[in-house]
């Protein structure tokens, strides 16, 4: 597995590499995100005040949910590629991603002061598309606030020399 | 008298920085690049969940300027293009704006109008 990241020949959008996404974006630790390590592709958006979207509720923005699926949803793809590239007992060739379309819905508004934690799930990769899906709770995963579903452009193949 | 707009009172959104200007057909919205907005540091690039914020934002400032408050029910965000470290714009247009939930879509783009970088549709629930 190589150390950092290769630059895709042809980056066609904001999604962050295998390995950055992992460690966190200059985004991510903008906004305090922080990587949970107790379960497979997890973070939490800390509460803090210049997170909340409509002060009237009090509440962390929808943005930063959003912000906080798509870290997460990356996440989950750079791992099904690294178990990909496992069980095929080969290299990890592997540029980077793209997302191509994020679609989140908003079940209920979160609770007002409330950390919010973001969970993704890697349903299939298939060819250079990876779907997948993600989450958003407080304490709660059968209590969602948010759920997002998403389609990520793998943007370099791994190649057959890897 | 004038009342503080949505981009003004949401914390979120002077975290971001967003904010309105004046464009030859009425107002977009603006989103001036700062480095903390990185999510890929090689391109570098805006993060995607940089982008989406700030076309929701813009979405909401539009119900926002037309004095409907209003609470984000959908978003689907299209990502077209990498959205490099420079300015973004954005510009939202109701599609239906009815008494309970409106729909809207919003088109951003950097440097050159006819190439945008991002486009969402969303369902936003009218609170009042």
């Amino acid at each position: 597995m190589p150390d950092e990241p290769r630059v895709p020949d042809e980056p066609m959008s904001d999604a962050a590499p295998t390995e950055l996404a992992a460690r966190g974006t200059a985004l991510s630790l903008a906004l305090g995100f922080e990587t949970l390590t107790d379960r497979a592709c997890g973070m939490r958006a800390p509460f803090r005040a210049d997170l909340v979207g409509d002060p009237a509720g009090g509440a962390i923005a929808t943005g930063v949910i959003f912000a906080l699926l798509d870290q997460t949803c990356g996440m989950a793809i750079s791992q099904a590629l690294r178990n990909r590239a496992a069980a095929e007992n080969r290299a990890l060739g592997f540029g980077g991603m793209a997302t191509l379309d994020f679609r989140l819905d908003h079940i209920r508004a979160p609770r007002p002061g409330a950390a919010v934690v973001g969970e993704a799930e890697c349903l299939r990769i298939t060819g250079d598309v990876a779907v997948v899906r993600g989450w958003a709770y407080e304490d709660d995963p059968d209590d969602p606030i948010a759920a997002a579903q998403a389609a990520f452009m793998i943007t370099q193949a791994p190649s057959a020399s890897a | 008298m004038s009342r503080t707009g949505l981009l003004d009172a949401w914390p979120y959104a002077r975290l971001l920085g967003v904010r309105l200007e004046g464009g030859e057909d009425g107002p977009v919205a603006l989103l001036p690049f700062a480095p903390r907005l990185i999510g890929n540091p090689i391109l570098p690039a805006l993060h995607g969940g940089v982008v989406a914020s700030f076309l929701e934002l813009a979405a909401l400032a539009r119900l926002d300027a037309e004095g409907r408050r209003a609470r984000t029910i959908d978003i689907t965000v299209d990502y077209l293009r990498p959205a490099g470290p420079v300015a973004t714009y954005a510009e939202a247009r109701v599609l239906k704006l009815g008494r309970r939930a409106a729909n809207l879509a919003v088109e951003a783009w950097q440097e050159d109008r006819a190439r945008p970088v991002a486009a969402l549709r969303g369902h936003f629930m009218i609170l009042g």
